[in-house]
């Protein structure tokens, strides 16, 4: 679906370990409701700040305010892509978080990208367009002094 | 040293309604923060206040409330006389008594006739709580005879020094004190799950051995009301705890319950102890071939499986995720 956007990890990778830091990433940047429904394979991952409308009323929605998350806690047996470094070596990707996409979660996703890059320098993001960013491309975006409000929609290398 | 408290309601409700009961006046009680970890059977609700600790890291200001919704589990011979079965379980209460005091007081207003069990043997009903909570606010409510004003926390100090020193240094796991040194773990529990049977009394020894063939020392037994808690240390890794029912009924699916099964014995930690658990249920079930190994991420391990497993060179961690059925 369009606007979706995924973290990727190398093989054997994939951990529910992992989980407890992506909560705690999460809940200190307000999203104190969080709820993860385990499926075996993956979990489904629902987080929201408190301040989150669940009335229904749609067009209150801010975007940033919740996200619906998988989490694949076993690995895909094919790669989702291959990633070719300067030297020629190539690595392949699995499918780790995937976030469902819904409006404009730019700011969002850089804050909790930037988080999440400490921890694991490793993985990349996949943004909507499908270009992949690391963690070096993240830290330069985040570093900017004007963040670019569809960044995770446009070519890394222009950024 | 781990006390575990249950709130027992009416037996044979469906408990779906009221499995979110609690954690409601929880929030309500500024315990803001939530992550609710479901699985299926039953839900784990870690909560706590906000203040600057890393969410998992902040075990001293956790609570950890299983709300049980579709399995099902008697603790004692008691609750079963008077009609009962548990709709939660804190699985911590040490520090946590006056707010688990609080909790209970507003709680019983709602559900009056429902009991709080702590597995030392102690029932409170809705007049005893508010007893309790009209009097001097005291953190060792649980742990005091209720008709004597002795104090036991002494005892309690003493008998948490001398057991540290006589299991060698086991002591951080029996000792909930440590202030911000433990984190909360994702809990996955694994139960060994057998024909049910009239009288579990006895079972631990089965338990005890294939500890023993896995190669853990310094096996520690405690007697609780209902069940006795093993605690062993493998391969000078971590400390693995196990719960070996004597008294309590413990069936934690429908499923289970269609087949005729209940828990035996519930290792209530697997992350982290993957492979130790691996040996060590595999040791039972060369014993006792007629068990099942049942993880609460609704995977099913039978004898073979578990050998096939095992003899795997390949094997690792995430064996514990491999046989969800769809």
């Amino acid at each position: 679906m369009a606007g979706d956007v995924e973290i990727l990890r190398r093989k054997n990778d994939n951990s529910c370990r992992d989980i407890k830091d992506v909560v705690n990433i999460l809940m200190s940047r307000g999203f104190t409701m969080e709820y993860l429904y385990d499926h075996g394979d993956y979990y489904l991952f629902s987080v929201n700040k408190p301040d989150y409308d669940d009335d229904g009323r749609w067009y209150l929605d801010d975007a940033s305010s919740w996200a619906v998350i998988y989490v694949y806690i076993t690995e895909d047996k094919l790669p989702d892509c291959t990633v070719e470094d300067a030297s020629g070596q190539k690595t392949d990707y699995y499918r780790y978080i995937y976030i469902e996409g819904y409006g404009d979660r730019a700011f969002m996703y850089l804050n909790f990208l930037h988080e999440y890059f400490k921890l694991f320098p490793k993985d990349i993001f996949s943004g909507a367009a499908d270009y992949l960013y690391t963690k070096e491309d993240i830290d330069r975006i985040y570093e900017k002094e004007i963040w670019t409000e569809n960044w995770y929609g446009l070519d890394p290398k222009t950024l | 040293m781990r006390f575990e408290g249950r709130i027992l309601g009416k037996a044979g409700v469906n408990k779906i309604q009221t499995a979110h009961i609690l954690v409601y006046i929880l929030i309500d009680m500024g315990y803001s923060m939530k992550f609710s970890f479901d699985k299926y059977a039953y839900s784990i609700s870690y909560m706590k206040e906000e203040n600057d600790i890393l969410f998992f890291n902040d075990a001293e200001h956790m609570i950890e409330v299983y709300s049980y919704e579709r399995n099902f589990e008697i603790p004692t011979e008691r609750a079963n006389e008077l009609g009962l079965e548990t709709y939660y379980r804190f699985s911590n209460i040490f520090g946590k008594e006056l707010i688990i005091l609080e909790l209970l007081y507003r709680y019983l207003q709602e559900n009056p006739n429902d009991i709080f069990y702590v597995d030392n043997g102690r029932y409170y009903n809705k007049a005893m709580i508010d007893s309790i909570y009209n009097a001097k606010p005291d953190k060792n409510w649980i742990y005091k005879p209720l008709y004597s004003i002795k104090s036991i926390a002494e005892y309690i100090n003493i008998f948490v020094s001398t057991t540290v020193s006589y299991m060698g240094g086991m002591g951080n796991i029996m000792d909930t004190r440590h202030r911000g040194e433990m984190s909360v773990e994702l809990r996955y529990e694994g139960r060994i799950i057998g024909k049910r049977k009239n009288s579990k009394f006895g079972t631990a020894y089965r338990v005890i051995r294939a500890l023993k063939k896995s190669h853990c020392k310094n096996i520690v037994n405690i007697k609780r009301e209902s069940y006795n808690i093993l605690y062993a240390k493998c391969n000078n890794k971590k400390i693995i705890e196990i719960y070996c029912n004597t008294e309590m009924t413990d069936i934690p699916t429908d499923e289970i319950k269609q087949m005729g099964f209940e828990t035996y014995f519930r290792i209530t930690d697997l992350i982290g102890k993957e492979m130790q658990v691996l040996e060590i249920v595999h040791n039972y079930l060369n014993k006792f071939p007629e068990d099942i190994f049942y993880i609460d991420n609704s995977c099913f391990f039978t004898k073979s499986q578990i050998d096939e497993i095992f003899d795997n060179e390949n094997k690792n961690e995430k064996w514990i995720f491999k046989n969800r059925k769809g």
